[in-house]
């Protein structure tokens, strides 16, 4: 009896430590979401009554509009050439015998490990002199690089688990390379390079220091435009804003993780 | 064997925009930020006059300031990695091993904000934490003394926490779930208890994800720019926001660039370190 007990009160605190944990995970979202709805001028709890102005405000506010569409073009074009490049990586490293395969990986993989800042004096380095810091393709070039090992792995990754007999059949059938790569292999890579996309583009969209050292301050991305409004006034806009970019964040990235384990697994 | 020969050609041609872009764009500015560190630091305008000259490395090692941030990064790389590993672990067993509605729900939310940027998780910390934030509101509703957190040590450290844990949590979550659970059940079939059967069977199966998630957490943050500089105070600045002050307020990347190379060391060692005994397959496989 007295050990049915222990192992009871055992689960009630596993129960309790693990409900405190997904309750860290959500409380500082929920508060934002909370903040976002006050009726007055600043950040301050409790709410002074609910409204919807700072949502309504945000479509017609410029700078968060022109910061939001910034972010949006860095990050497709990023993504677009980070998934070409990666993915073309990939398929290569799968495909065929190399002598410096490992090497080719390594430095595909090793913008992951690095720390953003370093990487953006890295960029500075090279881009002071070629005059493209402060410039838009400045950024798009850093967020490639930086997001380039997503697509590579995930490509990698739906390469290795395709049954390798598929493309001999289809060579026997009578198909070269480029019809075997259309016909068989890219469709089944399909999924994880779409997965790659996005996990790219959510990863420039919400990415800061990188952009911030390479842009200067004549590229104004999201979170460059919330990061300099924090430093100025606390104001229930960034609350908004905040919430509106978490959901799509978490939008976007719940559904790449789907479509990379589909891709996967349906091999 | 005819298309041999255009095949090999082949793919020395499909390999070439993919690494002329990492050549020129990654490789070669991780090459100059080494030459740009031996340059001369400016006097007045510019950013660095070419050049060769050791006195930035022996500036680091001279003035005790730097030192002192090299310390304080690994110290807060220390703390929130520790802390981390404790707490994300129950969470990351419940996620594994559960199979409730709650369970499914928490594994969508973790992943949802993954990659949420850190402005905004930084931010929500300072809407809780500061003088008239959540906390102190509530610890004053309960007529409580309200405490001073933010822009604090700590505050930093809750942020860390906060913005690193999902990584953590992912990584042990699949090591988790690859244990089969019928050496659980055996276990507990033999007679050991749930305490016993987790001490001996299933922590000693999750050390490697242990050690990579930990890894993961220690590397993201000694890198970290965002959290220190909104919820800290500047004696809580450690690397990552020194080497943004030298290159992008004090112009001087010849500084900037000696830092970088001090953490881009401490995160190389940690990586290697971890990837020998642990196997880099598992380090990255999220």
């Amino acid at each position: 009896m007295a050990g049915r007990r222990r192992i009871d009160a055992g689960r009630a605190v596993f129960a309790i430590v693990v409900g405190l944990l997904l309750l860290y995970l959500v409380f500082p979202v929920a508060v934002l979401a909370y903040m976002s709805l006050t009726a007055g001028e600043t950040l301050t709890f409790p709410i002074e009554g609910f409204s919807l102005e700072w949502y309504t405000g945000l479509a017609t506010n410029d700078s968060y509009v022109n910061a939001a569409v910034t972010s949006i073009v860095i990050g497709v074009s990023a993504a677009a050439i980070s998934c070409t490049l990666g993915g073309l990586l990939a398929y290569v490293v799968a495909s065929y015998e190399l002598p410096f395969k490992g090497v080719l990986s390594a430095l595909a993989i090793s913008p992951l490990f690095l720390p953003p800042v370093t990487l953006g004096v890295a960029f500075l380095n090279l881009f002071l002199p070629m005059r493209l810091a402060e410039t838009l393709l400045g950024v798009i070039i850093a967020h490639s690089v930086f997001t380039i090992p997503f697509p590579f792995v995930l490509t990698l990754r739906a390469l290795a688990d395709m049954n390798p007999e598929l493309k001999s059949a289809a060579m026997n059938l009578g198909a070269n390379t480029w019809q075997s790569f259309r016909t068989v292999e890219f469709p089944l890579m399909l999924p994880s390079v779409v997965a790659g996309f996005i996990f790219a583009f959510g990863m420039s969209f919400n990415e800061f220091i990188i952009a911030q050292l390479v842009a200067g301050y004549s590229v104004t991305t999201l979170t460059i435009q919330i990061f300099s409004s924090l430093r100025y006034a606390l104001s229930p806009y960034i609350a908004a804003v905040a919430v509106v970019m978490i959901l799509a964040t978490a939008i976007l990235t719940v559904f790449a993780a789907w479509l990379a384990r589909r891709g996967s697994s349906s091999l | 064997m005819g298309p041999a020969l255009p095949r090999t050609s082949g793919k020395y041609l499909l390999l070439l925009p993919g690494a002329a872009f990492l050549a020129v764009f990654f490789l070669v500015p991780l090459c100059l930020v080494v030459v740009h560190s031996f340059y001369i630091s400016p006097s007045g305008a510019g950013m660095y006059e070419p050049g060769f000259t050791l006195d930035n490395y022996l500036r680091l090692v001279q003035e005790s300031y730097y030192a002192g941030r090299v310390v304080a990064t690994l110290k807060f790389g220390i703390i929130v990695t520790a802390i981390t590993a404790v707490i994300g672990y129950p969470l990351a067993y419940y996620l594994a091993r559960g199979r409730s509605l709650v369970c499914q729900a928490g594994l969508v939310l973790l992943l949802g904000t993954l990659y949420v940027t850190y402005v905004i998780r930084a931010f929500a910390w300072s809407v809780i934490l500061s003088d008239n934030g959540v906390v102190n509101t509530l610890l004053h509703a309960l007529g409580a003394e309200g405490v001073s957190l933010y822009p604090g040590t700590w505050a930093v450290v809750a942020g860390l926490i906060y913005s690193f844990y999902p990584f953590y949590v992912i990584t042990v979550f699949a090591t988790i779930r690859n244990i089969d659970p019928s050496l659980e059940e055996a276990s507990q079939a033999l007679g050991a208890g749930r305490l016993r059967t987790f001490w001996y069977v299933t922590l000693p199966l999750s050390k490697y994800g242990i050690m990579a998630g930990s890894m993961w957490v220690f590397v993201l943050t000694v890198g970290s720019f965002v959290n220190p500089v909104i919820l800290g105070k500047p004696r809580d600045w450690f690397l990552p926001v020194i080497i943004e002050q030298q290159v992008q307020q004090e112009l001087n990347v010849p500084f900037g660039s000696v830092l970088s190379l001090v953490l881009m060391a401490i995160v190389a060692l940690t990586v290697t370190a971890v990837a020998r005994t642990v196997g880099l397959r598992r380090v990255w496989r999220q």
